[in-house]
């Protein structure tokens, strides 16, 4: 059923809204279709969509009224109204096998349908149901699926969107933005998938609200909890365990829902310790939400995360001896010699948020949001030396530690303000009280000899200390209906931010439209700027815990971006979707390391270490849907170029060069078909153009203005060798089976099914041919070498639904 | 660990490709760094063939100033002997000529059947000194040794020239003086020199760290640009470089001085303006100090010769003389003598070394 917004002039308007929840667990249902049935052929219709929190309000004109709510999965519940003044209507959606979707044009947010441009859904059963490495199903690498998402190496969840870095997303957990989002150097993101009920990608315009990041906002939301009855799930992989609750604690008004995983080799601490293997490293997540209904109009929501990375060493070495037996070791030898050293590295995020959601009226609804944002990265490593001889005790201890972190405190208020039927108004504002603390190290060392102390000293150093941001947004958009064929979303994101005594302004005016000229086609085009007030310091491809988040600073300025997107659309029925779209994407003041930086070892200097530069990305991105049935995938194709200029001259001479993960072509294949209730199968095929690397090509001489010569490394430019493509074929297949209470689904899964060779990591090393009879060198050389840490790899998950 | 194991175990290694350098043709390397207000210039040759990059001693230099016959290149060759030991030495080619503002350059190198040339424009000195001020200062005990000693600190201000973008390098010249008690030079030694840039906010615009220091200094040609004074006057404030006194047979300068001598010196304080490529280039040589391998971005020098690889370019100075006043010789190495040390400072506890 298709169904189109439009306006309508009614004398006497009344309000009908609520919460639009699924009828088994209660959850609220995000993008829920509320549509007035109007008898009158070929009048305006009108219709709304539940916010991120399920709620919808809908203007209808007085009298008995006929309404249909509906939802993708759900059957439609359709209800005649006899309205005459402002009504609460909270709906439950039954769960159904329908491949019906009531759409109201504008009021959708992402899909087809949406004002938006390069706004696009993961549904929950593909993320469910995609083949997936170690068979750990992933939120973020089910997006890079998407057209226009490119990952980074294989097998991590590194997102790169529309030629932008991987720090240009702005990923939300329940509105607050993760700085940290991946576990194990990229290969699993942060996010449980029983604990994700809705993930949103938004690549070309983006709606007003959001700002802070260039590139995409992915709005990532969990569940609230079942309000009816307990249930969970288990589950055992090849790397992990999960574990998900939910239910009511008071039925109908107050449910939780908590999840958690852990990597197996946590478990496996005392085994790896009763074998004296010194190291060991595991990561976990925890995900906890209290939501209490208050009112029809007042909800209170309480959520936490907490995950960790974890890398432990611990190794003791005993060279103690006597002096007539070299073996005998212990605390009585003649000279007693032992050895301990404790690493331990540790690195994640704490995110805690309370929301209280009040509906003022029928009209305005409202979303109060305090959170506390925590990201911190430690290292301690001790070493301590002890030895004793002829009574006489030495000993040498060294503590070294290095922390960095980000404090963050986040207060917003939103709004949706609904004032006639063809305008939906958000507004709001948010305050972000940033305390970055990018790096400080102490180094302490101790050296005694019986009571006498030769050296104790301690030595620290630190970046600078603290940096303190302000951050302040405000924003409004209108979501607005002209007849049946027109919608726009024009909207204003005022950003400001200050730091080390100097303000930055940035307003970032957004405008996206959609044309519908009826057979199922569209036409969509928009225009977005976006600001960025943070940075990642990362100098490798591979997410690592030295990787340092910076704000700007007085002479780093805002990065900035300026995107035009165009796009074609045809909905084909039968749920297939076609979907062409092109983007232009301009960014100022974006950093680079500057030719021979990093930043590996110290952040401190980092800003005369970063160049400010223009970029520049185009493409065209191709997706083709099926969203219903029991055959439903996404082809997607992108063509695109993104590339870098530093005018000053420090890298690339101050020419054009293509961005690091500049890639021309990315192919995306993704198909799940359901045979019946027990049997799934689900494929991914992914082609992409290789990345770009530099490479010394020869020696030549340089000279100073001090006529000192040396040989150097000649590179003609930056990105000089193009790296060869990846493609890799997954498969999964699902065993259900129904059980008294619940379900059990055998999961089987083979990455990279015929076994390419993909360049996962690529190294350069010398190298030389030499004569085998003088050994002269005969020729040399630059070897560029690939290694494919993910060739076919089968693996299992078994999960218990309760 | 079981986790590395499993990765490890099945990751595989190949080789994508093999790009041997040892393919690549010869070509000549022509560089050079003319200074406007030095008569004589060098220009460096080299052959990079192979992975190597060598000296190339016999090539036929030529340098034309505005379409006028050419200057030959002239070899500076020489040996030098040193504890016994005889050093060869080629520190390019010399070329005498006069530059002037606004002059085209052509340089032009041949080699076997090599050649390389590059045409450059010698710029206009856009940064002019207007004014230098002078004064000792004592820095406190983070010199070297731990003790406080005494510096001289300069304040140079710079007038840009508006509504364009110049770029800058900050250097001295300065000439010391053996004089006799009739007050005839007897002796003088030239050096060039860097400043000691490091406390000046635009020449060093971040505080470095211990670990920056091991990297290598970030501006130890003292390069700036006018982006934060466009068009308006700058004070630099630097101090005395450390390095020794050696004439060019690397005898202490102070070893021929006699009781009853003067001595004296004048230091020629330049702010030389530069092309952009001359300043992109100098970043990138001293960019080059920090490379850690794969975990550093590469470097890649301006480069403006045709047929060949290499930099060629001129810079002009604005030029401010000190003459400090001759001072006598006293039977030992003055320690006030201009230069960075004017005084070790003692705390009580400590005895120097005799």
């Amino acid at each position: 059923m298709m169904v189109v917004a439009g306006a309508a002039a009614f004398a006497q308007k009344i309000t009908v809204s609520g919460y639009i929840t699924d009828a088994k667990s209660g959850e609220s249902l995000i993008g829920a279709g509320v549509i007035y049935n109007n008898p009158v052929q070929g009048a305006p219709l009108v219709g709304a969509v539940s916010n991120n929190y399920g709620y919808y309000t809908l203007s209808l004109p007085a009298g008995e009224r006929s309404v249909t709510w509906s939802f993708l999965g759900y059957a439609d519940h359709i209800e005649t109204l006899f309205l005459s003044r402002d009504t609460v209507i909270n709906v439950r959606l039954e769960p159904s096998a329908s491949i019906k979707e009531a759409v109201v044009t504008a009021r959708k947010e992402a899909g087809l349908n949406s004002t938006n441009t390069g706004a696009l859904e993961v549904p929950q059963s593909v993320l469910e149901t995609m083949p997936a490495l170690f068979g750990e199903k992933d939120v973020l690498k089910s997006l890079q699926f998407l057209p226009g998402v490119q990952g980074g190496s294989t097998g991590s969840s590194g997102i790169y969107v529309r030629g932008g870095g991987p720090d240009e997303n702005l990923i939300l957990l329940d509105d607050i933005p993760l700085y940290g989002v991946n576990h194990m150097f990229g290969i699993f993101s942060v996010f449980t998938p029983e604990a994700v009920k809705k993930v949103t990608l938004f690549k070309g315009s983006f709606p007003a609200r959001y700002g802070g990041r260039l590139s995409s906002v992915i709005d990532v939301r969990t569940n609230d909890g079942n309000d009816k009855e307990f249930h969970g799930l288990v589950s055992v992989g090849m790397l992990s365990d999960r574990l998900h609750l939910e239910g009511p604690i008071v039925k109908g008004t107050t449910t939780f829902s908590m999840s958690g995983r852990v990597l197996h080799s946590f478990l496996f601490a005392p085994v790896l310790r009763y074998f004296d293997v010194p190291a060991n490293y595991y990561f976990y997540d925890l995900n906890g939400k209290i939501a209490h209904k208050f009112s029809n109009g007042d909800r209170l929501i309480a959520s936490v995360y907490h995950g960790r990375d974890r890398f432990l060493v611990k190794y003791d070495d005993d060279y103690s001896y006597n002096y007539d037996d070299y073996n005998h070791r212990g605390a009585d030898s003649d000279v007693v010699r032992r050895e301990n050293t404790n690493i331990n590295v540790d690195w994640g995020n704490t995110v805690g948020a309370l929301r209280w959601n009040h509906a003022f009226g029928s009209k305005l609804f409202a979303n109060t949001t305090l959170a506390y944002n925590h990201y911190e990265m430690d290292v301690d490593l001790t070493y301590l030396d002890y030895s004793k001889e002829n009574g006489i005790e030495t000993q040498q201890k060294m503590d070294v530690t290095y922390d960095s972190g980000i404090n963050d405190i986040d207060f917003k208020m939103d709004f949706d303000y609904n004032p006639v039927p063809e305008h939906l108004i958000k507004f709001g504002a948010e305050y972000i009280h940033h305390d970055f603390r990018p790096q400080t190290a102490t180094f302490s060392e101790k050296e005694t000899v019986g009571k006498e102390t030769l050296m104790d000293t301690t030595m620290n150093m630190s970046s600078g200390g603290k940096l303190i941001g302000h951050e302040v947004s405000l924003y409004i958009e209108d979501d607005f209906v002209i007849g049946q064929r027109l919608s726009f979303n024009p909207g204003l994101h005022l950003g400001y931010f200050r730091t080390q005594g100097k303000d930055y302004f940035s307003p970032q005016p957004r405008f996206s439209g959609r044309l519908d000229i009826g057979g199922g086609v569209s036409f969509k085009a928009s225009y977005a700027r976006m600001s960025q007030y943070v940075h990642l310091l990362a100098s490798t491809d591979i997410s690592l815990p030295t990787d340092l988040w910076v704000p700007i600073t007085k002479d780093i300025k805002p990065e900035t971006a300026d995107q035009f997107s165009l796009g074609t659309y045809w909905d084909a029925g039968h749920g297939w979707e076609f979907s062409l779209e092109g983007y232009y994407k301009k960014m100022d003041n974006i950093l680079e390391y500057k030719d021979g930086m990093s930043v590996l070892i110290t952040s401190s200097g980092w800003e005369d270490k970063v160049a400010m530069g223009q970029g520049r990305a185009y493409g065209m991105e191709l997706f083709i849907q099926k969203k219903t049935g029991n055959t439903t995938g996404w082809l997607g194709y992108t063509l695109a170029k993104s590339e870098r200029r530093f005018p000053d001259g420090s890298i690339n001479r101050g020419e054009w060069f293509p961005f690091k993960y500049d890639r021309r072509h990315d192919i995306s294949l993704v198909v799940n078909h359901r045979f019946n209730d027990r049997i799934d199968i689900s494929g991914s095929w992914k082609f992409f153009t290789g990345g770009v690397t530099t490479l010394t090509t020869r020696e030549f001489t340089v000279v100073d203005v001090n006529y000192n010569q040396r040989e150097a490394d000649y590179v003609s430019s930056r990105g000089n060798y193009r790296l060869p493509p990846t493609h890799n074929l997954n498969i999964g297949v699902n065993f259900h089976k129904k059980k008294r209470r619940g379900e059990r689904i055998w999961n089987i899964s083979l990455y990279n099914v015929y076994n390419n060779m993909n360049p996962d990591f690529v190294y350069k090393e010398n190298t030389a041919e030499y004569d085998p009879a003088t050994y002269s060198v005969i020729r040399e050389g630059v070897r560029v070498k690939k290694i494919t840490v993910l060739p076919l790899l089968p693996s299992f998950s078994y999960t218990r639904k309760f | 660990m079981i986790l590395a194991a499993a990765f490890v175990s099945v990751s595989c290694e190949n080789i994508v490709e093999e790009i041997w350098s040892s393919d690549n043709e010869a070509i000549l390397v022509l560089n050079a760094q003319l200074k406007q207000d030095d008569t004589s210039h060098r220009i460096f040759v080299n052959c990079s063939s192979g992975g190597r990059s060598e000296v190339v001693k016999d090539a036929e230099v030529s340098v034309s100033v505005n379409g006028a016959a050419p200057v030959a290149g002239v070899p500076l060759a020489y040996s030098r002997d040193y504890n016994g030991y005889t050093f060869e030495f080629f520190d390019g080619y010399e070329v005498t000529m006069a530059l002037s503002p606004g002059d085209k350059v052509d340089v032009k190198a041949m080699w076997n059947s090599l050649s390389a040339s590059a045409s450059i424009d010698v710029p206009e000195a856009c940064g002019l000194i207007t004014a230098v001020d002078t004064a000792m200062i004592i820095v406190p005990a983070a010199g070297e040794d731990g003790h406080d000693y005494r510096s001289r600190q300069y304040s140079i201000a710079v007038q840009d020239r508006s509504g364009e973008k110049n770029y800058y390098m900050l250097s001295f010249q300065e000439t010391f003086y053996r004089i006799s008690p009739t007050g005839e030079i007897l002796a003088q030694i030239t050096n060039e020199g860097a400043f000691d840039s490091s406390a000046d906010h635009l020449l060093h615009p971040v505080e470095s760290s211990i670990l920056d220091d091991i990297l290598g200094d970030d501006n130890r040609y003292n390069i700036f640009t006018d982006e934060s004074f466009d068009g308006a006057s700058w004070t630099l404030k630097v101090t005395d470089a450390t390095y020794g006194l050696y004439d060019e047979n690397w005898v202490m300068f102070w070893d021929d001085f006699q009781a009853g001598d003067y001595y004296s010196m004048d230091r020629v304080i330049k702010v030389y303006t530069l092309t952009f490529e001359e300043y992109v280039y100098l970043k990138s040589i001293m960019a080059a100090n920090n490379d850690l391998g794969f975990m550093t971005e590469p470097v890649i020098y301006a480069e403006n010769v045709d047929g060949g690889l290499g930099f060629v370019t001129a810079m002009t100075p604005s030029a401010y003389t000190i003459k400090f006043p001759a001072e006598p010789y006293a039977g030992e190495i003055p320690i006030n003598a201009y230069r960075y040390v004017e005084k070790w400072i003692y705390t009580d506890s400590e005895v120097p070394e005799e």
